[in-house]
């Protein structure tokens, strides 16, 4: 009886051992490689912190919306993307992380931003959001991708400029038009 | 001089070892097996119905490529889709208009860049409702989408910008060379 418990209870610290370095390796898989590999894929890509033009034909897009996209990088600064605001149905301005998922607060539209008289909007990338005008928070994925979608654009669209300044200067010490 | 390690821990290591190893396999295992499942969900169920494609990961195929590549949900539209074949005839939408900023119908394959009628050109029918063709041939009606000469399989995508409700007003009825595959209707 006793061997029996030895035996029952040698294999149970086994495979509890086992299946808790097995959960580590899936954590590790999903929480670093997996992003890893997908920054990966798209830094080959996408231009960094410069705005470049998609026709969506690589990621079942719509012929009605223009896609511009830029891998980002904040964790040292911030960022502050420029860009006169598209005569447009619609247009929407997000940060996407290491999955390819919009990140939490890290989305605008047309009808959330921040226009200013010369028909500019001026988007900080922070890791700390709560700053004056508009913010896409990065916490959550520091490093990513950022997408300008524009829906049934009226005009011709120019690239937003994108500029790295240090974390938490004010936008007026920013030349903001481009 | 490197110590040894005890012969009774290292075989339990290696015992833990091998273990998480029949443990990863068993889930790579379960992984292939969801994924056939998938596959023949997606395919082989007589009567498919439209579904939100929350995360894309109705069509494995798709996913994989834009796990690859590009693959993400914009928080602010609404993907509806619904699979289909293109090689029995021509795929007929019938509906009416849904409360939205906008929406649009178009296809794809895998995640190439295809033909669409949105709500800002489709032509409507004198009662209010539409009627969309995908098919291969000769334009049939006014809202007709070419489809590529090799399609077989592929996934209709029924696109809406800033709906007015969580779920469209109603999902447009579909034929697939005159036979019905999903009745639409309402939620």
């Amino acid at each position: 009886m006793n061997t029996t418990w030895q035996v029952l209870g040698g294999f149970l610290v086994r495979d509890i051992a086992a299946f808790a370095l097995f959960a580590l390796e899936v954590y590790f898989i999903w929480r670093v490689v997996v992003p890893a590999a997908i920054r990966l894929a798209y830094r080959h890509s996408v231009s960094h912190h410069q705005f470049e033009r998609f026709d969506g034909s690589e990621g079942a897009g719509s012929n009605d919306l223009q896609y511009l996209a830029t891998t980002y990088d904040c964790r040292r600064n911030d960022l502050i993307v420029s860009v006169r605001a598209p005569d447009a149905l619609y247009w929407g301005i997000g940060v996407y992380g290491g999955y390819l998922r919009v990140l939490e607060g890290g989305h605008h539209n047309n009808r959330s931003v921040n226009i200013d008289p010369e028909g500019y909007f001026h988007m900080r990338l922070t890791l700390a959001p709560n700053q004056e005008g508009d913010c896409l928070d990065c916490r959550e994925s520091p490093q990513g991708l950022l997408i300008f979608r524009i829906l049934c654009a009226r005009e011709d669209i120019k690239l937003p400029q994108v500029r790295v300044v240090p974390q938490g200067q004010p936008l007026l010490d920013v030349a903001l038009t481009p | 001089m490197i110590p040894e390690m005890p012969t009774e821990l290292s075989s339990f290591l290696y015992s833990v070892l091998v273990q998480a190893a029949i443990f990863a396999v068993i889930f790579v295992i379960a992984c292939v097996l969801y994924l056939l499942y998938v596959v023949t969900a997606l395919w082989f169920i007589p009567y498919p119905r439209w579904r939100e494609a929350t995360l894309h990961s109705y069509l494995p195929l798709m996913a994989l490529a834009r796990w690859g590549r590009f693959r993400w949900k914009h928080p602010d539209c609404f993907y509806w889709v619904l699979p289909v074949r293109f090689d029995k005839g021509d795929v007929v939408v019938q509906g009416i208009p849904t409360e939205a900023l906008y929406w649009n119908f178009t296809y794809y394959i895998w995640t190439e860049l295809n033909s669409s009628i949105s709500s800002e050109n489709i032509k409507l029918d004198p009662d209010g409702g539409f009627t969309v063709c995908f098919g291969k041939g000769s334009p049939k009606g006014g809202n007709f989408i070419p489809v590529r000469q090799s399609a077989r399989f592929g996934v209709l995508y029924y696109r809406l910008y800033e709906p007015a409700h969580v779920f469209p007003n109603y999902l447009p009825r579909v034929t697939v060379g005159g036979r019905e595959i999903s009745p639409g209707g309402t939620l």
